[in-house]
């Protein structure tokens, strides 16, 4: 699989001010807290978190959308900067985004055949006729019949708009798509719809796929990485079967947690289908203002130790591909992940060992 | 606001169903427009000409005879060629300085919203200038400072009423590029003139025509009192303003100079009220 | 009060802004001291009065000596007949006043009620009627209507003087013709202001309650209408300034309107510096209490700032 995408210890901040008066010192908002990750052709990565975790800010800066505050980001071995020049634009042929909304990210007033073609137009590809037959064909394999071209986005439904937006993305044939939360939007029973088509779009086109979502279910389904963000850092990484049947943070185990399920199977992505309890955290929910000192999910870990509060910690390999950044996986005990029924999901070092 | 307002496609196709009053009013103006386009073919005499002998004559019906249908003035000229004239001058004025005004408005609400900051405060800044001050003043000012050129006064009236578009401009670029469908074309590589002309300013565009047909009348108003006052079209030149302003010496003696001018202002700000209220309703109900 | 103090501050900008202004074009349109003095007066005058005004010094300092010579209230000597400018301002200024309080007075009984009624009778003949009214009298410009009503009322009919400064009666055309076409403005807003108030579910929670009509609109429909009249009322006040300018010249009332009028058509820059200035802060002023009462009725605005 060829390297398409690579971060290397890309940060974003944010300057803002607390209130409303004009004295408020400026506060530093850390979007994006020094992200590495790569991204191979054919691969889909999944990006799961909170809202305000920062999945949408690390997504656009990965395709060039927003500026990095520090870190580097190319793509085929090209730099990829914000910076809106013509390197930029011929760049866009190579990546494009799929939105959560796709009633805003399309053009009220524009027929969605002339929407498709729009990116042909920009990027001077092709005469009329040309332009023209691609625009059908990335429509057929959407799905978007004939008889629909000449309608405006209101006219169509939810998932019909989506997959215009998603036409609209591939006309240009790009190696890299990022889907930002893309089904969120959508009635539950086009969602499967609109999963199905992207997955089979992926393999067709051997494309690089980033996919932001917090449905960890769907996040399952179509991935083959996946990575778990917390108030700007990536706190678990890995191949999405591992880690959703054997997360290794409590964060990831709590969001696995809270995935609801038939009766009995909650948290239930391994084969085991043993039930679990549901994690419930506690403390404030994250802000991205104020963001803890060491580990920034000391507050609310249910298996926080000392040196959470002070030292944050790094990231650990587990095993070739899983990583994970937690103090109970780094020093001279690292834990065994040992799930029980009616029990807390994770053990202590010294239970462990009795 | 963009989701409430019309296409200007169904603002035709609604054309048909408008009250009489309204037909009444559209059928005037059509009629003035006419008038102004093709004021020199339709003056059976050129403006200026005198005619000693035929000084102060009333209109047919009144005394006169047919060859002044509506008189003539103190110099002798025909008012009816000068009415004409006169049209076409008010509406000439009215026009430019409607589309100066909106092409003032429009660039400074997009410089505005595109680059926030202090670009946005500066405009800012000015529409609360121009806002705060009734624009008979400032046009009184520069007329004080500089004089009176046709040129000058119609730069001098486009400036009327840009605040108004500025403000409209800025608010709905920034809400469009919040909806993201400008983020989104431009993230396919579309340039900053694309986003703006071909995105941007149809959507907003039904807002603006609104704005529009507000300053337009404004104008008309404002050039007619300016030229009343003789401060505005200066003699040779001739507009309605104009022509109420002189005729107001004879208002004893002979009316007709002054009521025609008159009247014809009455009735084309009456349809211009009548017929933007109709469009501002069918673009933007939710507009007062 | 945070949102008070932005508006004063804007409007203080507003004011500078101003000034400054009038400073530019008066350097822009020609050597001030030519144009105050007047082209044909001796070259010693001339260099007096530069050194006087500083007209040889760098720009900023003109600048500034121009804002101390506005706050001390010098604003020069009028080219006609060598009074102050200020002075001959402050003397047109009770003419003025004359004719728009009592005009203003006029629009508010005129327009308020005339909006409610209409709002009332909704879609009625009564309301088609002072609609129809409302929108002649909005279209038709003010210095047509003060002609139209000198042609009926002194011409024709001979019942009132069509113009002067002599007695009571001669106001009364000049004050008609401002109220009329103001009335009409706030006759249309009311209405609106009513029409949206009136549909609001407390409205019908008040009637439910068995209050008649006359305590409902008193007690809750007005206050909440008032807040978007009263911005009206702001916008007004320009609205008025201007007409006044128009209806002094049609009436030939020596007012603050007929003075500047004149000084722009003799070039008397000093005279129209001084009225201009004059009226920005007045009505820069009155925008800002305007603003004070909307606080003071309108518990939104104290409450979203």
């Amino acid at each position: 699989m060829t390297l398409l995408l690579k971060a290397t210890q890309v940060t974003r901040n944010f300057n803002v001010s607390a209130s409303k008066t004009w004295f408020a010192k400026p506060r530093v908002l850390r979007a994006v807290n020094q992200i590495s990750l790569e991204l191979s052709a054919g691969q889909t990565l999944g990006l799961v978190g909170e809202s305000g975790c920062g999945k949408s800010t690390l997504a656009r800066m990965l395709i060039g959308l927003l500026t990095t505050s520090s870190g580097e980001i190319t793509f085929a071995g090209q730099p990829i900067q914000a910076k809106r020049n013509t390197h930029w634009r011929a760049q866009r042929r190579d990546m494009q985004m799929v939105y959560q909304d796709p009633l805003a990210a399309l053009d009220r007033r524009l027929k969605i055949i002339d929407q498709v073609q729009e990116p042909l137009v920009i990027q001077k590809i092709g005469d009329r006729a040309a332009q023209l037959a691609a625009t059908r064909e990335v429509l057929e394999s959407v799905g978007i019949g004939q008889d629909l071209y000449g309608r405006y986005p209101h006219e169509l439904s939810g998932g019909q708009r989506q997959r215009v937006v998603l036409a609209r993305a591939l006309v240009l044939k790009p190696q890299l798509l990022v889907c930002d939360e893309p089904i969120s939007a959508l009635d539950l029973s086009i969602q499967a719809q609109v999963i199905n088509l992207l997955s089979q779009l992926q393999k067709n086109r051997n494309l690089a796929m980033l996919f932001i979502s917090h449905d960890l279910r769907v996040v399952r389904h179509i991935c083959d990485d996946v990575a778990v963000m917390y108030l700007g850092k990536i706190i678990e990484q890995g191949p999405a079967e591992m880690i959703l049947s054997k997360p290794a943070h409590p964060y990831t185990a709590a969001l696995i947690s809270a995935v609801s399920h038939p009766k009995g199977t909650r948290g239930s992505f391994g084969t085991d289908s043993t039930p679990r309890k549901r994690i419930l955290l506690t403390g404030e929910p994250p802000n991205p203002i104020d963001i803890p000192t060491g580990c920034a999910f000391h507050p609310r870990c249910p298996s926080v130790l000392a040196r959470c509060k002070t030292e944050t910690p790094v990231k650990t390999m587990l095993d070739a591909r899983h990583s994970v950044a937690c103090h109970l996986h780094t020093g001279t005990s690292p834990l065994v992940y040992m799930p029980s029924a009616n029990e807390s999901l994770l053990v202590t070092p010294l239970e462990a060992l009795a | 606001m963009t989701t409430l307002t019309l296409k200007l496609s169904t603002l035709r196709g609604n054309l048909v169903r408008c009250p009489t009053i309204v037909l009444i009013g559209w059928i005037w103006l059509a009629i003035m427009l006419l008038i102004a386009l093709f004021a020199e073919v339709l003056t059976p005499y050129v403006y200026t000409a005198l005619d000693l002998s035929a000084r102060l004559q009333p209109p047919v019906g009144f005394g006169g005879q047919s060859n002044h249908l509506l008189g003539t003035d103190e110099l002798g000229r025909d008012v009816l060629s000068r009415l004409i004239t006169s049209i076409k001058m008010s509406l000439l004025i009215a026009f430019a300085s409607t589309l100066i005004s909106a092409t003032i408005g429009l660039t400074l609400g997009f410089l505005a919203a595109r680059f926030r900051g202090f670009v946005e405060q500066a405009v800012m800044v000015a529409i609360d200038f121009q806002a705060s001050i009734p624009f008979m003043l400032i046009a009184l000012a520069v007329l004080a400072f500089f004089g009176n050129t046709l040129v000058l006064f119609i730069c001098l009236m486009g400036c009327h009423g840009w605040e108004r578009t500025a403000r409209i401009t800025r608010n709905l670029t920034i809400s469009a590029v919040e909806q993201g469908y400008a983020n989104a074309v431009e993230a396919l590589g579309a340039s900053t003139w694309r986003i703006y002309f071909r995105h941007i300013l149809p959507n907003i565009a039904s807002t603006l025509i609104v704005s529009m047909t507000l300053t337009f009348p404004e104008v008309i108003l404002l050039e007619s009192g300016l030229s009343f006052l003789g401060l505005g079209v200066q003699a040779p030149l001739t507009s309605l303003g104009n022509m109420v302003g002189y005729g107001r010496e004879y208002l004893q003696s002979a009316p007709w100079i002054l009521l025609a001018p008159a009247s014809i202002i009455v009735l084309t700000t009456l349809s211009i009220s009548l017929v933007g209220d109709w469009v501002r309703d069918k673009l933007d109900p939710t507009l007062q | 009060m945070n949102y008070l103090l932005t508006r004063g501050a804007r409007s203080g900008l507003t004011v500078l802004l101003v000034v400054t202004f009038t400073f530019f074009i008066l350097r822009m349109s020609g050597d001030p001291a030519m144009m105050i003095l007047s082209a044909d007066a001796p070259p010693e005058a001339i260099e007096a009065f530069r050194q006087n005004w500083g007209l040889d010094a760098p720009l900023s300092h003109q600048y500034f000596g121009y804002l101390g010579n506005i706050l001390a209230g010098n604003f020069g000597v009028s080219m006609r007949n060598g009074a102050s400018a200020m002075s001959l301002v402050l003397e047109a200024i009770p003419a003025t006043l004359a004719i728009t309080l009592p005009a203003f007075a006029l629009k508010l009984l005129l327009g308020i009620p005339a909006g409610i009624f209409a709002a009332f009778h909704r879609n009625t003949w009564i309301d088609r009627l002072i609609m129809s009214f409302s929108v002649a009298g909005h279209s038709m410009p003010s210095f047509v209507l003060g002609v139209l009503l000198v042609l009926i009322f002194a011409v024709s009919l001979g019942w009132l003087p069509s113009g002067g400064y002599a007695s009571w009666g001669h106001a009364i055309l000049p004050i008609i013709t401002l109220a009329i076409g103001g009335a009409a403005v706030l006759a249309r807003y009311t209405r609106s202001a009513m029409l949206e108030v009136l549909g609001q579910p407390y409205i019908r929670a008040a009637s439910a309650k068995g209050l008649s009509w006359h305590l409902v609109v008193i007690r809750h429909a007005l206050p909440n209408a008032a807040a978007p009249i009263l911005t009206i009322m702001g916008l007004m006040l320009g609205a008025l300034i201007a007409g006044a300018v128009v209806v002094e010249s049609v009436f030939s009332w020596p007012g603050v309107g007929r003075l500047i009028v004149s000084a722009v058509g003799n070039r008397d820059l000093a005279v129209v510096q001084a009225a201009l200035l004059l009226v920005t802060f007045s009505m820069v002023g009155a925008n800002l209490l305007v603003d004070a009462l909307n606080v003071m009725i309108d518990p939104k605005i104290r409450s979203s700032k």
